[in-house]
């Protein structure tokens, strides 16, 4: 369940503006959503390949040049009507626990 | 003082100790393995390694220099077993995309179908063919060579039990067919076109040489199953061969068929019984057997990681295991032969008789085995057993004179034995049969005998005629066999004495005409 919504996770804090990888992980890891930052990776690139997302190189001081991604435009349409697809499915799922 | 490796990793350079770089590269190789399905691979494998090595940079901190196995261990930590992100990436694959690939498939032991272990189930799901067939071959196998039981039990330890939904997904997965593996070489070909292509990857052309190297390694796969299936065949030939000839009835030795344990009960010192021989035996053949088997399954199945190195080192100590046991009874059989004893017979001769007649009688007995370790007839090398008694043919004739005025007739039992006790009770235990009658004539028996339970400790017997000068012999063309070195004045060799008289003069044996 948890992973099914990392999709979304990850349109989100994209959402928020651009970032690599290890912040990226870091989010989610604070929001408890992500064990192991490996799983990230596969993600990305193929939500990358899938036209979501689109990345520019940068140099780093402590490391190798970095991946900075970014949502493309059909990743924010995609980010809109997932939100509110998720929007609704939580109304839905919580309106049974409150009857 | 520990060697250093240098390694570029995202386009730096760092330096490995030899056991981080042991640990790393074995981690990256099972990425590379668990993502072979994951699209775009090799791109996910280049953000992984960049991720690697923005962790080391972090935490050398620019004060170190070497990257240790902590910092390896660090950054997996961080990254996660391929185990558990490739898990959650097929997991986490949306079921109604038709278009994402199944994993290829792979050998795992089925736990759900499992009758002793699953081995038979998962190469039936490999294979794609019905388990049935498999546990009949495994049966068949097991019963009449023993290879069968062998193989199930290094595939049971080689092979890992499909666990997770990933893994039961990859059990029955693609199937490894010539297709597939074409389709994996035109993948690997148009991954190393791009990526010699994209400006972006600037760093990472050099690395195109390593993968051109993957795009022949995959061409070469195809190849390495094909030889895989060759040496599992070999394998299955040597190890039936083998432990036909160690567990099965007779083995061929120059012609002549003869059972192994009779020869064994025949030889083997007491205290040492056949148990400990095929014990050793079945340990000295493990090592090899084993290896034959894993570098066949490596081939075929492209499956196995390091458990690989604990199943060989087992089987290897199982081979010094044997070749120890072995050594100890060849010790303690050098060690039966260090003694000999005599055991000499006198036999009484007719009085009154001049001329004599040596001739070889057939020894009767009554069933019984023969070995015969050479064709050749002048060899001792052939005995008969019996259920209580061996009969062998180590006897041998002699001619001599003597001073005194009367013939006599001798026979000299000799044995080999651990101690000089031991080698003399059994030259006392050999029989052995020679009469003479009131014409002269001596009968000879062929054979001589001892108790099944001495074993063949070199019994010999060695018979002579002590002639005074003036009597003669006649030697029978039978005895020409067993004639030893009989001193004659004209100087002829054992073989052409057969058929004449002799007559024992001063200075020797004469023919007498």
């Amino acid at each position: 369940m948890r992973k099914g919504v990392l999709e979304l996770c990850v349109l989100r804090v994209l959402g928020r503006g651009e970032a690599y990888a290890s912040d990226i992980s870091e989010a989610l890891k604070q929001a408890d959503l992500l064990v192991v930052e490996g799983t990230l990776y596969p993600l990305l690139t193929r939500m990358k390949n899938a036209g979501w997302l689109d990345y520019r190189w940068e140099e780093s001081k402590s490391g190798p040049p970095r991946k900075y991604y970014q949502l493309t435009e059909s990743g924010r349409i995609l980010l809109d009507a997932m939100n509110s697809e998720w929007t609704s499915f939580v109304d839905a799922v919580n309106s049974l626990k409150n009857s | 003082m520990k060697k250093t490796i240098d390694i570029n990793l995202g386009g730096l350079l760092f330096h490995l100790d030899e056991d981080a770089y042991a640990v790393l590269s074995g981690y990256l190789e099972a990425l590379r393995r668990h993502l072979a399905a994951t699209e775009g691979r090799e791109e996910v494998l280049s953000d992984i390694e960049a991720r690697i090595a923005e962790i080391f940079t972090e935490r050398m901190g620019g004060t170190r220099q070497v990257v240790s196995t902590d910092d390896v261990q660090a950054a997996m930590n961080t990254l996660g077993q391929p185990k558990d992100f490739a898990g959650e990436e097929a997991a986490n694959d949306p079921a109604g995309d038709a278009s994402a690939e199944p994993k290829r498939r792979r050998l795992y032991r089925d736990a759900e179908e499992q009758q002793i272990a699953g081995v038979c189930a998962g190469i039936a799901n490999y294979f794609d063919i019905d388990v049935v067939l498999v546990r009949i071959l495994f049966a068949v196998l097991g019963v009449f060579t023993g290879f069968g039981v062998v193989l199930y039990f290094v595939l049971w330890a080689a092979t890992p039990k499909a666990v997770t939904p990933a893994e039961r997904l990859a059990m029955k997965g693609k199937p490894a067919t010539f297709d597939n593996i074409r389709q994996t070489v035109e993948e690997e070909f148009r991954n190393v076109e791009s990526r010699i292509n994209s400006k972006e990857n600037r760093s990472r052309v050099k690395r195109a040489a390593g993968n051109l190297g993957n795009f022949i390694t995959s061409i070469l796969s195809g190849f390495a199953r094909f030889l895989g299936g060759l040496f599992l065949m070999l394998a299955f030939f040597v190890g039936s061969v083998l432990l036909v000839a160690v567990f099965g009835t007779g083995i061929t030795i120059d012609g002549a068929r003869i059972s192994v344990t009779e020869l064994l009960g025949a030889f083997l010192p007491a205290g040492f019984g056949q148990p400990y021989f095929w014990t050793a035996t079945v340990l000295v053949l493990m090592g090899p057997l084993v290896a034959l088997v894993l570098l066949a399954l490596r081939l075929l199945f492209r499956q196995f990681g390091p458990v690989h190195r604990g199943i060989m080192g087992a089987a290897l100590m199982l081979s010094v295991v044997g070749i120890a046991l072995m050594a100890v009874l060849g010790t303690r059989m050098a060690a039966e032969f260090r003694e000999e004893a005599t055991v000499i017979h006198v036999e009484t001769l007719p009085e009154g008789v001049t001329n004599w007649t040596l001739a070889m009688e057939t020894q009767p007995v009554e069933g019984g085995t023969t070995l015969r370790l050479s064709d050749d007839e002048t060899d001792e090398s052939s005995w008969i057993l019996t259920d209580a008694d061996v009969y062998f043919e180590g006897v041998k004739l002699d001619v001599r004179p003597t001073f005194r005025d009367k013939p006599s007739l001798e026979w000299t039992a000799e044995a080999q034995g651990g101690s000089r006790r031991a080698a003399r009770e059994r030259a006392e235990a050999v029989a052995f049969t020679v009469k003479a009658d009131s014409t002269g004539r001596i009968r000879v028996g062929d054979l001589l005998r001892y108790p099944r339970s001495d074993r063949f400790r070199s019994q010999n017997v060695r018979m002579v005629l002590y002639l005074p000068v003036g009597q003669s012999v006649y030697l029978d063309p039978t005895t020409v066999p067993y004639l030893d070195d009989v001193a004659n004045t004209e100087d002829i060799w054992d073989g052409e004495m057969g058929g004449r008289t002799w007559l024992m003069t001063e200075q020797g044996l004469a023919e007498f005409k």
